[in-house]
């Protein structure tokens, strides 16, 4: 057998025994990871919402769709694509439709530049806060991180305009 | 060169971190407290040993042309699975460090290893290099790692219980008053700082050891 014809079993046998481990690993972790997920998901939107017993309602909601809380306020749930990932977030509308609260809950944006995002206390998050779904364009963008703040605006618009729809 | 020293000098000798300055960027990113230098530093450890092991067992078969696409395959496939692992068994840990988890493949420390030795020596000898080079990055993270936490923060071990379940969460131990902390430490900044002045410290030790 030639080196070259050698080589190329070789490498194709590996792509295929490493994508068969990361396929196995993935079905058997599936069910934990989305667990996290769940237990992670309902974390923050208790911190966002003040309401402790959000869990109690089980596999939280798919993206682009909300649950209205017991005093009128709508817990929306979004995702977004952003500049390494999709970017799930969370936006709790007062029953007047201002944004009262955001919060990102998973991102893959690039460490330094684009993870200012995941703190929901930061200055330029808390500038959502008050507003209506049509001012979020008028918020700044971050320089350097045009897109993840290009993303967040788009999502936040997005899924707001369409609960509202859906009403 | 016997089997012992091998994995010696992965930890002394040439200590990724501090003699060869090789894997910075996770270092100095991710050693802001102990939990997250173990959490990496145990993800670097799967994939080099995974890495230096298998590469080792495939080295005969393996032609010179196909070696770094195969290297980067299997280095990438192993990072892949830590991640997975990680976010199956330590979510919080997970969300806080998945990012610089996953550019362990672009790690010098990881290539380096598998072209330097494991593509050249048996299996046996290049699992002891792999475990010594992983074991020094390691105590170079877990160093660092203390220091910026301790200076930073005031504790050690904080969120202790992100890596090994809710039972450890009282492991974490308060060294300084709340109010006598240096933030700098555990900001990027401290980060260069305090690595500076470990890598001072670790080249006087090897000279005057040296000098005899």
């Amino acid at each position: 057998m030639s080196a070259r014809t050698r080589g190329f079993l070789v490498l194709m046998t590996t792509t295929l025994v490493v994508i068969s481990a990361l396929a196995a690993v993935f079905e058997a972790t599936r069910n934990r990871v989305e667990s996290n997920r769940a237990r992670a998901l309902w974390r923050h939107a208790q911190s966002l919402t003040g309401v402790d017993d959000l869990h109690k309602r089980g596999t939280p909601p798919a993206a682009g769709s909300a649950i209205r809380l017991d005093d009128g306020r709508g817990l929306l749930f979004g995702s977004v694509e952003g500049y390494g990932g999709p970017i799930d977030f969370l936006v709790l509308l007062t029953p007047s439709h201002a944004i009262a609260g955001m919060r990102v809950i998973r991102h893959q944006e690039t460490p330094g530049i684009g993870d200012f995002i995941d703190q929901p206390d930061s200055d330029w998050m808390r500038q959502f806060i008050g507003i209506d779904a049509e001012s979020v364009h008028q918020i700044d963008a971050k320089t350097g991180a045009t897109i993840t703040t290009d993303a967040l605006w788009r999502g936040v618009h997005g899924l707001v305009k369409k609960v509202e729809g859906l009403q | 060169m016997n089997t012992a020293s091998i994995a010696v000098a992965g930890i002394v000798e040439r200590n990724p971190a501090w003699i060869q300055m090789l894997g910075l960027c996770p270092l100095l990113a991710v050693s802001s407290s102990v939990v997250n230098a173990l959490g990496l530093a145990a993800a670097s450890a799967l994939v080099l040993i995974g890495s230096n092991t298998i590469i080792a067992l495939m080295r005969n078969v393996l032609p010179h042309f196909a070696r770094l696409p195969a290297f980067m395959l299997l280095i990438a496939g192993l990072t892949t699975l830590a991640v997975m692992l990680m976010e199956a068994f330590a979510y919080e840990l997970y969300l806080g460090i998945a990012l610089f988890v996953q550019i362990i493949v672009t790690n010098c420390i990881i290539l380096g290893r598998a072209e330097a030795f494991a593509s050249r020596q048996p299996v046996w000898p290049s699992f002891l290099d792999a475990l010594g080079t992983a074991a020094g990055f390691a105590i170079a993270l877990i160093v660092l790692g203390s220091v910026r936490e301790v200076i930073g923060q005031g504790t050690l071990f904080a969120h202790v219980d992100q890596l090994l379940g809710a039972g450890a969460a009282n492991l974490t131990i308060q060294i300084l008053p709340e109010h006598q902390r240096l933030l700098l430490a555990a900001l990027p900044p401290g980060a260069f700082i305090v690595a500076g002045l470990l890598i001072a410290l670790a080249r006087t030790i090897h000279e005057v050891s040296a000098r005899g």
